[in-house]
């Protein structure tokens, strides 16, 4: 089988824009990926976009601005998956021989909704009963308190990380260091959360250049490999389910080491779902970064901050970056791509050479997330 | 609070031979799966022999949490949990009483919202002593 790499990706900083359409978010991250890929919009053979609440022809929209129309447009619904689904459909057209070049495009404008928790599909029974997203990893984290004894602090250092490394990332929302104490004294969301354990709501458009691994020496010296591209649905589930593990990223996790021919002490560098502070403690112990109860630990040590073992959310994560949700997986793999050339200045991780995404995403009932999609790199 | 369901239908809410509300789920003829809410065809087998069938009133809390966001229709706080009922069937719900996980549940109901057309009523679980 063909393999795939990435020769270009591009961003623009995750923020409120409530005056631009998308269409004005997505072009600028496509031309951003191309420059940077040295492709020309002509060689583009066809594209994937991602968005979760984008409305319809999201990625005519985008490329309509830019004439790159007249290909192959593929809109792809994920929730929080949206992108790395697109960019998953991506990798499988390229390995298959159907196209050599590829353009996947993640975007989503959230400001128009005017603020507060995501919208959920009201035609779900516990959304239509109240659950929200805060709401659902609420509960995960309370029952894994419960569980293993983490604290509120062991929770909140998680916004203390993921916040002090978006300092050092110009493409993120949020810019600012906040302190343990900022992060427990801020207003309460959902017990046991408050607001700066919540990822901020947001627009943000991200693209990626996919080529065949044949052609990318063409383009760039320093093409980064994708060794796995993964994607699971949730298991549906009428009775219980353990909320402290998330089994659909449990599986993904498995299935896309055994297609990289790699394991959880390879990878240097990983841009996972912090949606919610527990999320990252979660992800931790799901990915085979420490045992079970012990994510506290693992991030008290030092091993996930930039310059330990694995660094988790170099970029700030979904809690400083941003989550415009159907942008997520895609400016996922912007980040790991620029660790991986060493471009990322005073966040970047020493000598990143293998290098991880993760969006999983979905509030419906009866699953503990809709779907999972995760990416493996290399260079 | 256990009363009847009172004239407003509550979906999925009906009421035993004692008048005490219960929630209407269903069961697979084929392989035994019970989901809440009813549904036509089974999640596990996808047999469409399903019948509508009482759910046990009692249950445990698996986790909570008291919620300050969301639409404005719900309360703020608002106090929401997964209850595993004695069945196996999980529920998630509005709960009374103050939450602690693994505390025995019972099912009643209450005011739940407030919609445009004034207070909406629902199915509630109330947190029970010991």
């Amino acid at each position: 089988m063909r393999g795939a790499s990435v020769i270009g990706v591009g961003m623009i900083p995750f923020g409120k824009y409530p005056d631009r359409t998308l269409a004005d978010l997505g072009w600028p991250a496509v031309v951003a990926a191309l420059k940077d890929a040295g492709v020309a919009p002509g060689q583009i053979e066809a594209a994937y976009c991602g968005t979760a609440l984008g409305g319809m022809m999201a990625g005519q929209r985008v490329l309509g601005r830019i004439g790159l129309t007249g290909i192959p447009v593929t809109n792809i619904e994920n929730a929080c998956s949206s992108s790395s689904t697109a960019l998953r459909q991506a990798v499988m057209a390229v390995r298959a021989g159907v196209h050599d070049m590829v353009l996947v495009i993640g975007v989503e404008k959230l400001t128009k909704f005017g603020g507060g928790t995501l919208p959920l599909e009201e035609e779900d029974w516990e959304v239509r009963h109240g659950l929200s997203m805060p709401a659902l990893y609420a509960m995960r984290a309370q029952r894994y308190m419960h569980e293993f004894g983490a604290t509120a602090a062991d929770l909140a250092a998680v916004s203390v990380k993921n916040r002090a490394n978006g300092v050092h990332n110009p493409d993120a929302q949020m810019r600012s260091a906040v302190s343990l104490e900022e992060v427990l004294a801020s207003r309460m969301i959902a017990e046991p959360f408050t607001l700066l354990q919540c990822c901020p709501t947001g627009d943000g458009a991200a693209a990626i250049v996919v080529c065949a691994d044949a052609v990318a020496a063409r383009f760039r010296s320093d093409p980064v490999r994708v060794i796995a591209s993964d994607l699971t649905s949730g298991r549906f589930m009428p009775g219980f389910r353990d909320m402290t593990t998330p089994e659909i990223t449990v599986r993904g996790a498995a299935e896309a080491y055994e297609e990289a021919g790699v394991g959880p002490g390879d990878i240097d560098v990983a841009e996972i779902h912090d949606a919610f502070s527990i999320a990252e403690l979660l992800y931790y112990e799901a990915f085979g970064m420490c045992g079970r109860g012990e994510a506290a630990a693992l991030l008290a040590s030092g091993a996930t901050a930039i310059g330990g073992r694995v660094a988790f959310n170099p970029s700030g994560g979904l809690l400083a970056k941003g989550h415009p949700v159907g942008a997520t997986g895609a400016a996922q793999v912007v980040e790991v791509v620029r660790q991986l050339r060493g471009q990322c200045g005073a966040r970047q991780q020493p000598d990143a050479k293998v290098g991880l995404t993760h969006a999983t995403g979905g509030g419906i009932s009866g699953f503990d997330h809709g779907a999972c999609s995760i990416h493996i790199f290399a260079r | 609070m256990a009363d009847s369901t009172g004239d407003q239908r509550i979906e999925g809410v009906g009421a035993d031979a004692q008048g005490q509300p219960v929630l209407l789920g269903a069961a697979c003829g084929a392989c035994g799966t019970r989901i809440f809410p009813a549904a036509g065809v089974c999640p596990h087998c996808m047999s469409e022999a399903m019948a509508i069938e009482a759910m046990p009133r009692r249950g445990r809390l698996y986790s909570f949490s008291i919620v300050h966001t969301g639409p404005r229709k719900w309360p703020r706080p608002m106090s929401v949990g997964y209850v595993d009922l004695e069945n196996g069937v999980r529920v998630f719900s509005q709960l009374r009483g103050r939450p602690r996980i693994d505390a025995a549940v019972e099912l009643g109901i209450d005011t739940v919202a407030q919609g445009t057309d004034g207070p909406e009523r629902g199915f509630v679980f109330t947190m029970l002593e010991g």
